[in-house]
């Protein structure tokens, strides 16, 4: 498989008046084309700041590449982005039909992607504001903008934390027909249990650098790092008596 | 559980409605948070109150504890009205029952030690009473004594959620509300306080009612679960039967949400 991106003894830090503050690093990272990877840990460990780096976006929150490289072998118009936070990632004074169309022209393939992401048109229409969908509606219609762009990679960024547990199990079956489709995820999370069905590779990061990575579901079985135990153990597990 | 005894709460027909607006020039119209709520919560035990987002789980919370008034339906606390007891006599019922907030860096004054923070409601007491009282609900969060001197900003989320806690204990209180108390923390901390949480079970004969969407994090805790769905209560019981034979769809399409694991 052809690689996508490789980032080699990559750091990032963010500038502040206190100077510069390492975020990430220095860390080895790869994807391969289709490949679906999990980057999970917990706040402050890093996760977001290396999916904007891969998305080029970095720059709008004064963080900035201090070593080594990054190197994409597609182009960045081939990268989509699911953000966090369906509601505050819409514009509220903006139709659904016109966030479509600022990516796509072609009404043919706005009906297509509808379908493929299950956005009944008949209780939405392309007329509809964002106010009045529900946040899993939300979630859809930003699924479609990604899918719009026709990518090669997409970065989701904790793209059902802010869900609930039914719509989560939907976006995330959503997710893995897309997967289907030969499109390599990078699925930033830290709700470890989400990768186990849908990651075939997860990436756990501690702190700004990779604490382990490997092949699932070897890695949830025959963890080598205390704090990757550590957060397995964390999940909480449906407790009969 | 426990028909025969007397019950700590107990709510008959309880609705609340919120008026919402649908637009700016639109009339506002009511809308039922949660509608005809009866529930009958006894003391000692722990209840898991499950449902996702606008079910209702925050509002019959506020109502338990006083901070909500219902539209219609009555709440009775140990046989006495809410309402008649927190005009004339609420230190008697903040004594009883206490609540652990959703979002611990909201939850505590910025400007306030952990000490402040915490002898809020024992300022009646002495000196000596209250120094014990801190003691000893710092040691059952198991904070170090030295956090009583710090500000919330000096502390991490966890930490902060078990001050909220400590908080919340040092009334000694009969019945505790916990309001998503994991929600807004780390995968690793939830862990830890869900662990105090269960070893504070052991410990103290203190009812909950914790609330979460998370089926399999509420299943870690209570011994009755309530689930709630669009405002009203769909099914009660205990834990063993609500995870092994659900009797409602909803609750049977929470529990297939929760991803496998391990």
């Amino acid at each position: 498989m052809k690689k996508i991106l490789a980032a080699s003894q990559l750091e990032i830090g963010y500038r502040s008046t206190n100077g510069l503050k390492k975020a990430v690093g220095p860390i080895d990272f790869e994807m391969r084309e289709g490949e679906c990877v999990g980057l999970i840990g917990e706040s402050g460990a890093g996760k977001s700041t290396l999916a904007l780096e891969i998305l080029g976006l970095l720059g709008w929150k004064s963080g900035e590449r201090v070593a080594g490289r990054l190197d994409l072998y597609i182009k960045r118009d081939e990268i989509a982005y699911i953000p966090q936070d369906p509601h505050a990632s819409l514009d509220p004074l903006c139709s659904i039909g016109d966030h479509f169309r600022e990516i796509a022209k072609k009404n043919s393939l706005i009906g297509k992607t509808l379908e493929q992401v299950r956005l009944p048109l008949d209780k939405i229409s392309l007329r509809s504001y964002p106010h009045e969908l529900s946040g899993g509606m939300k979630q859809r219609v930003l699924i479609a903008m990604a899918l719009l762009r026709q990518p090669k990679l997409i970065v989701a960024d904790e793209p059902t934390s802010s869900l609930d547990v039914t719509l989560q199990a939907d976006i995330m079956d959503l997710f893995r027909q897309i997967h289907g489709g030969g499109i390599a995820f990078l699925f930033v999370t830290h709700q470890v249990p989400l990768t186990r069905d849908f990651c075939e590779r997860v990436v756990i990061m501690r702190s700004g650098i990779i604490a382990e990575q490997g092949p699932l579901p070897h890695l949830f079985s025959n963890p080598a790092n205390p704090y990757t135990r550590m957060l397995i153990d964390s999940v909480p597990r449906l407790c009969l008596s | 559980m426990d028909q025969g005894q007397s019950a700590l709460f107990e709510l008959s027909g309880v609705t609340k409605a919120y008026r919402v607006r649908a637009g700016i020039f639109r009339q506002p119209r009511p809308f039922d948070a949660i509608r005809n709520i009866d529930l009958r919560l006894v003391p000692g035990v722990s209840y898991g109150l499950v449902g996702e987002s606008g079910s209702g789980k925050s509002t019959l919370a506020g109502i338990l504890i006083g901070l909500i008034q219902p539209t219609c339906g009555t709440v009775k606390f140990e046989g006495q009205g809410l309402s008649d007891l927190l005009r004339l006599n609420s230190r008697y019922f903040r004594n009883n029952v206490q609540m652990v907030f959703q979002n611990p860096y909201l939850s505590l004054d910025p400007r306030w030690t952990v000490r402040k923070i915490m002898e809020e409601g024992i300022g009646q007491l002495s000196a000596r009473e209250k120094s014990m009282r801190l003691s000893e609900s710092l040691e059952l969060v198991r904070l170090p004594g030295e956090f009583l001197k710090r500000k919330p900003r000096e502390l991490s989320g966890g930490e902060r959620q078990r001050v909220a806690i400590a908080r919340a204990l040092v009334m000694r209180p009969e019945f505790l509300i916990l309001d998503e108390p994991t929600s807004q923390l780390d995968v690793s901390i939830q862990a830890q306080v869900i662990n105090l949480l269960q070893e504070m079970l052991d410990k103290l004969k203190v009812g909950l009612l914790f609330i979460s969407h998370d089926l399999a994090l509420v299943s870690q805790i209570a011994q009755e679960i309530v689930v709630m769905h669009r405002g009203e209560i769909v099914e009660k019981g205990l834990k063993p039967r609500i995870l092994s034979s659900p009797a409602s769809f909803y609750t049977r399409q929470l529990l297939n949400s929760i991803p496998p694991w391990p």
